[in-house]
């Protein structure tokens, strides 16, 4: 018998790893499309603030209220509001596949509002200066914006991340999945704690890379 | 227009009534009440202002960072006033603009952000921008530095960067946003030497703006002087330097002379005291001592500076002066060129 069989006696191997595949293909898929809706949002939301580029009041009003409804409602509770439109797109509601959706809605705005932030940080200066060379706002953003801010970006990125494996782990409560949903199931209707421990303790894993991995590359970029 | 009409060539900068108000809480505040000024080709224009005065927004109309409320700007004898897209993005590709606080791209390396106007302008094949940055480089000294991210440079490293990035697309003019102000006096003197090499070798008409008149003393041909919105005076800096007339003027002229807080009080000096001011040739000659051994009249010497305008020598002495040819010595003085004003006690 095994030293790790004798800690944790309750627990099936290949369900964990199984359960980690479903954690990471739910993290990647659901990042992926996060970055792909939240950035051009984000970006849109800079250029229409107040005193910025494109500045338009009324349309930054509503797309910042859009914004902060999806952001205020608890991702639980998202994830059933959804279900219909999962449906639609994906043709299930349930399983890694349809934790994407829900997981998208709920993270995008999420990340829009931080890359919204990260660009507030680039200096103005410099931004007028590109205008000043008779930039257009496509060259400002690509070519100003985007590099200057990218330190910023790459934390966002690496912040909207980690909310993502929380956000994961509660989709394994509706059946999605992953590493949330061994750890309630087994661990917490099964009552076998080993089952927590070792999730949970996966899950920190997981967050601590991401972190680290986040870090490494805000310094890499970082030229102040 | 015959060749006996040739009109002279037309400003290279020119505005027209050109005034700036600001919406703040629904009610307009002016900046710059209308402006009409004319930049000639080739020379060193500068603004100078208290923060506020509206200077910033007076420059920022040349290349239309800025737009005016009411009146034109005419770049080139044209009407830019209401330039748009691609026109604006020309005109702003032939003037070149610097900055207090350099506003150069942080993920750039110096040689990148020098040729980051020419990449955004397209049309120049990378070969050539090699060669453009590699002289822009050598011209502000930074050759060594090609390949440095701006936070690794000083201040001053950092505005020569910039006048090399806002040199790179051959602009006609030169726009500089309080260029030194963040700069200590050495590097100062190193930068504004430079614009001044620029402006000879180059023949780029230079507009500066500043709230230092050592600034406009070192490297301008003329002056404006700006006060809450309104140009107040306008001139050679010599005559605005030498017989500043309006307030504002004389407060600048008085922080230049490191004079300020100082009154003009000489309480228990015998005779009337004079403000004598060479400029040019004049200034080396030893004319004073000359007309003092003639008339016998006798001077204390209570305040003086002797310095440059640009490229000319100045003199500017304050004198207590008394004797039974005062009068006669006045005369010769004036008749040898020099300026002379009476100080009220």
């Amino acid at each position: 018998m095994s030293p790790l069989h004798a800690l944790f006696p309750n627990i099936d191997w290949a369900e964990i790893a199984q359960a980690c595949l479903d954690t990471l293909l739910m993290l990647g898929g659901s990042l992926l499309f996060t970055l792909v809706l939240g950035l051009p949002l984000g970006i849109w939301l800079f250029l229409t603030g107040r005193g910025q580029l494109h500045a338009k009041p009324k349309l930054y009003g509503v797309l910042s209220l859009v914004v902060n409804v999806l952001r205020s409602i608890p991702f639980i509770i998202l994830m059933i509001l959804l279900i219909p439109l999962t449906k639609a797109i994906t043709g299930v509601s349930i399983g890694i596949r349809g934790a994407i959706v829900p997981l998208v809605i709920g993270a995008a705005p999420f990340f829009a509002r931080l890359v919204e932030t990260a660009l507030r940080e680039v200096d103005r200066g410099v931004i007028e200066a590109s205008q000043a060379m008779g930039a257009t706002t496509r060259q400002i953003v690509t070519r100003v914006l985007l590099p200057e801010a990218r330190p910023g970006l790459v934390a966002a990125t690496t912040v909207t991340t980690v909310a993502l494996v929380g956000y994961t782990a509660m989709g394994g409560i509706v059946g999605a999945g992953g590493l949330g949903a061994l750890a309630y199931q087994y661990g917490y209707n099964g009552y076998k704690p080993d089952y927590m421990v070792v999730t949970v303790a996966l899950l920190v894993v997981l967050v601590q890379l991401l972190q680290m991995l986040g870090d490494w590359l805000v310094g890499r970029y970082s030229r102040k | 227009m015959g060749a006996f009409h040739r009109s002279p060539p037309p400003p290279v900068i020119r505005f027209e009534a050109a005034s700036k108000s600001y919406k703040v809480n629904g009610a307009l505040v002016p900046a710059l009440q209308p402006v009409d000024l004319a930049i000639e080709k080739g020379e060193v224009f500068g603004i100078i202002g208290h923060s506020g005065a509206g200077k910033s927004t007076l420059l920022r109309m040349v290349n239309l960072l800025e737009r005016p409320s009411s009146g034109k700007v005419l770049v080139d004898g044209r009407d830019v006033t209401h330039a748009e897209g691609a026109d604006l993005r020309r005109l702003r590709a032939g003037i070149g603009m610097i900055f207090q606080h350099f506003n150069l791209l942080s993920s750039r390396t110096v040689a990148d952000n020098i040729a980051f106007p020419l990449r955004l302008q397209g049309g120049t094949p990378e070969a050539e921008i090699t060669a453009r940055v590699d002289e822009l480089l050598k011209l502000v000294g930074l050759e060594a530095h090609a390949d440095k991210y701006p936070a690794q440079l000083s201040g001053g490293q950092k505005q020569r960067v910039g006048i090399a990035r806002a040199l790179a697309s051959k602009p006609g003019i030169l726009l500089c946003d309080e260029a030194t102000s963040a700069l200590d006096p050495q590097t100062t003197a190193s930068v504004l030497e430079l614009l001044a090499d620029i402006n000879r070798r180059l023949g780029l008409t230079i507009v500066l703006i500043t709230h230092e008149m050592d600034v406009i003393r070192r490297v301008c041909d003329r002056v404006a002087v700006l006060d809450a919105g309104n140009v107040v005076e306008l001139g050679t800096v010599a005559d605005v330097f030498l017989h500043p007339q309006h307030p504002t003027t004389r407060r600048f002229v008085a922080e230049a002379d490191h004079r300020e807080g100082r009154g003009p009080e000489y309480p228990g000096i015998p005779g009337k005291l004079f403000r004598l001011s060479f400029h040019g040739d004049a200034t080396y000659s030893p004319m004073l001592s000359r007309v003092v051994r003639d008339t016998g009249v006798e001077y204390n010497l209570l305040s003086g500076r002797v310095d440059r305008i640009k490229d000319t020598p100045y003199g500017q002495l304050t004198l207590a002066m008394h004797g039974e040819r005062l009068d006669d010595a006045l005369a010769q003085l004036r008749a040898a060129g020099v300026d002379i004003e009476e100080v009220v006690k």
